[in-house]
Parts: C-alpha cells; sequence; structure tokens
C-alpha cells in the first residue's frame, strides 16, 4: 500500500518532468533496504505532491514553447530538437529579444567563444606504462597492497624462493 | 537518514533549470553584434543630408561575409529606425558599396579592403562598424571587441565620428572604449 501511494505519484512525475527515474527509486519506501519513518512517510508525501505541481506548471510552459516553437518552424527558423523540453524563462531569447535589450545589457551579456577562438587552459595529465616495472604496480583488485612483491602465483620463477 | 540524503540528491537532480540555465547564460555572439548593431542606430544621430528623403529607408550595409547569415535582415525588417524601415544589404567587395548609414565591416575583409572602404566613403555619414583589432584607429567609428569576461564590449573613435557628422550619445560613450587615431 505505501508502495503504491508513493510509487503512483512518482511515476506521473517520471513522465511529466521526463526526468531519470531516481524519483521512483527514493520515493518508494519498498526500494530502499531501510524502514521508513512516519515523519519521513509524510516528507516523500509532500515532496512528492510539491514536485507534481512543479510537473504541472512545466506542462503549461511546455504548451507555450510548443506554441512559440511552431512559429518559429514556420518562419523558417526551426528550433533545434529538445528545446521543447524547456521551461519557457530557460528557453535561449530569440533573435527578435535581443534588438529589446538595452545597450547596457548587451554589454554585461556573456558570449560563447567558438572553440576555434577559445584557449586551452588545462590538460589532463597521462603517464605512459610502457617500460614501467610490473613491481612497482599496485593489485588493490587482488586484495594485495603494496608490500614490493608480486604474489606467488604471478612472480617470476626466480622469486617464487 | 540515507533515504533524506537520496531525496535529496534525488530533488536536485530532478530540477532540469539547474544546469540547463547556466548554458543558456551563454548566448552566441552574433545575435548580440546584431542587437548592438541595431542599437547603435538608436544612440547615434545621422545629419539631414544622410538621407535622400522623408521616405528613405535606414540602410544597414554589410561588407563581408556575415556570420550571421540573414538573420539581420529577419529580425529587423518589421522594425523602424527613427521612423523609417530598414533594408539590410549586403556587399562582397569595396566596390559594390552602395550609400548606407551603417556599415559593418566582418572580420573576413582583410586589411586592404578596410582601408578601400574608409577611403571610399570618406567624409560620407555613415557609421562604419568592424570587429577587427585596431579597426577603430583606422577609419572605423565603432569596433567590437572581446573582453576578458566573456562579453562583446566595443570601442570608439569619437574623431571619425565627427568627421562623418555623426553625433553619439552620451550613454553610449559611457560603455564604449574610447580609442584616438594612430
Amino acid at each position: 500500500m505505501f508502495a503504491a501511494i508513493h510509487t503512483g505519484p512518482a511515476v506521473v512525475l517520471y513522465f511529466n518532468i521526463r526526468m531519470i527515474a531516481v524519483v521512483p527509486v527514493v520515493t518508494s519506501g519498498t526500494m530502499i533496504n531501510q524502514p521508513i519513518n512516519s515523519t519521513f512517510r509524510w516528507l516523500f508525501v509532500g515532496a512528492a505532491v510539491g514536485l507534481m505541481a512543479i510537473a504541472a506548471l512545466q506542462d503549461g510552459a511546455l504548451t507555450q514553447n510548443a506554441a512559440s516553437g511552431d512559429k518559429d518552424a514556420a518562419s523558417g527558423n526551426a528550433m533545434l530538437a529538445g528545446d521543447d523540453t524547456l521551461a519557457a524563462d530557460d528557453k535561449p531569447a530569440s533573435d527578435d529579444d535581443f534588438l529589446d535589450m538595452d545597450i547596457e545589457q548587451l554589454r554585461k551579456t556573456t558570449v560563447t567563444v567558438s572553440s576555434f577562438d577559445a584557449e586551452v587552459t588545462s590538460v589532463n595529465k597521462q603517464e605512459s606504462t610502457v617500460g614501467r616495472n610490473l613491481l612497482d604496480n599496485h593489485y588493490p583488485e587482488w586484495g594485495i597492497e603494496d608490500y614490493g612483491y608480486l604474489p606467488t602465483k604471478f612472480a617470476a620463477p626466480f622469486m617464487r624462493g | 537518514m540515507s533515504a533524506a540524503c537520496c531525496f535529496a540528491i534525488a530533488a536536485a537532480v530532478s530540477s532540469p533549470a539547474t544546469a540547463y540555465s547556466q548554458d543558456m547564460g551563454a548566448v552566441k555572439e552574433y545575435k548580440v553584434k546584431v542587437a548592438y548593431i541595431y542599437n547603435f542606430a538608436r544612440y547615434i544621430k545621422w545629419p539631414k543630408d544622410a538621407f535622400a528623403d522623408r521616405e528613405s529607408p535606414f540602410v544597414i550595409g554589410i561588407l563581408g561575409d556575415a556570420p550571421f547569415g540573414n538573420t539581420l535582415q529577419r529580425v529587423v525588417e518589421s522594425r523602424k529606425i527613427r521612423d523609417r524601415r530598414i533594408v539590410v544589404r549586403h556587399f562582397a567587395a569595396p566596390r559594390d558599396y552602395e550609400s548606407c548609414q551603417i556599415l559593418f565591416v566582418t572580420g573576413t575583409v582583410d586589411v586592404e579592403a578596410q582601408k578601400e572602404i574608409v577611403n571610399l566613403t570618406k567624409g560620407m555619414p555613415v557609421l562604419i562598424v568592424g570587429e577587427t583589432a585596431n579597426f577603430a584607429s583606422q577609419g572605423a567609428g565603432i569596433n567590437f571587441y572581446h573582453d576578458i569576461d566573456d562579453t562583446i564590449g566595443f570601442e570608439i573613435n569619437v574623431d571619425n565620428l565627427k568627421r562623418r557628422h555623426l553625433m553619439v550619445d552620451a550613454r553610449l560613450l559611457k560603455l564604449a572604449r574610447i580609442v584616438g587615431d594612430n
């Protein structure tokens, strides 16, 4: 019963918000290997209701986005796939919106620099293992600390003693 | 307690706006420049003889390959500047130039062509806007530059504007980096 109460809204949320299935996992008490006391139970119920409200609001926003997307498509400015999942406030401003920006706003607007112009600020450190002595390595997967020698079965014959 | 932690993580993950809005904070450079060009027309005053008559459109010319394609034309065609409809013209080379009020010289135009267009329009009430380093010191009225905070700034050569009988609003000067002739 508890699971039904909590997984129901969670599934609805999953389809509304279109996010990963972490919410059903968390909100259903049966999927957590710990007993849930009444405090957490009410916490889950409250949170689920709150998230459903958010989902409902986002549905409204999506409807608006779909309408504006149709408009853009009609004007030959088809939007990229995936844009329809955004709330209205998170959508990139259209070209027209930029024209309405004041010069002071434009001056503060951050722009994306093309990859050709972007400076490389960091590199990943990579070490070659070529030529490295096996004795220098650790073997944690065998539960063996670095004792300075290999386990007997992997050691060279002259090391087996 | 671990359940509460899991829920907190889920709540954080479930907010699709969080990560995406950060990406959306950075907008395309060309859109900002198009908006700048449109705004320059509002903050700069052209002499009356810059237009043939009252019905003459406000012409924005683009010299070189336009990085923003037809965006400028599409977004401004339904608008007006100082009660004049806006027309966008593209020029492949300086020799193709026709009278306009704002001429955006794109970064694809080489230095020689820049000098050529500056000389060709010498004394004319044309606001030349560039996006090449030092162009404002070599004939352009306004020149875009990348600021260190990832914004687009602009420098103004007031002397160049005066020579072309263009009056610039103090609000524009306040935001600009003022440069002089070389």
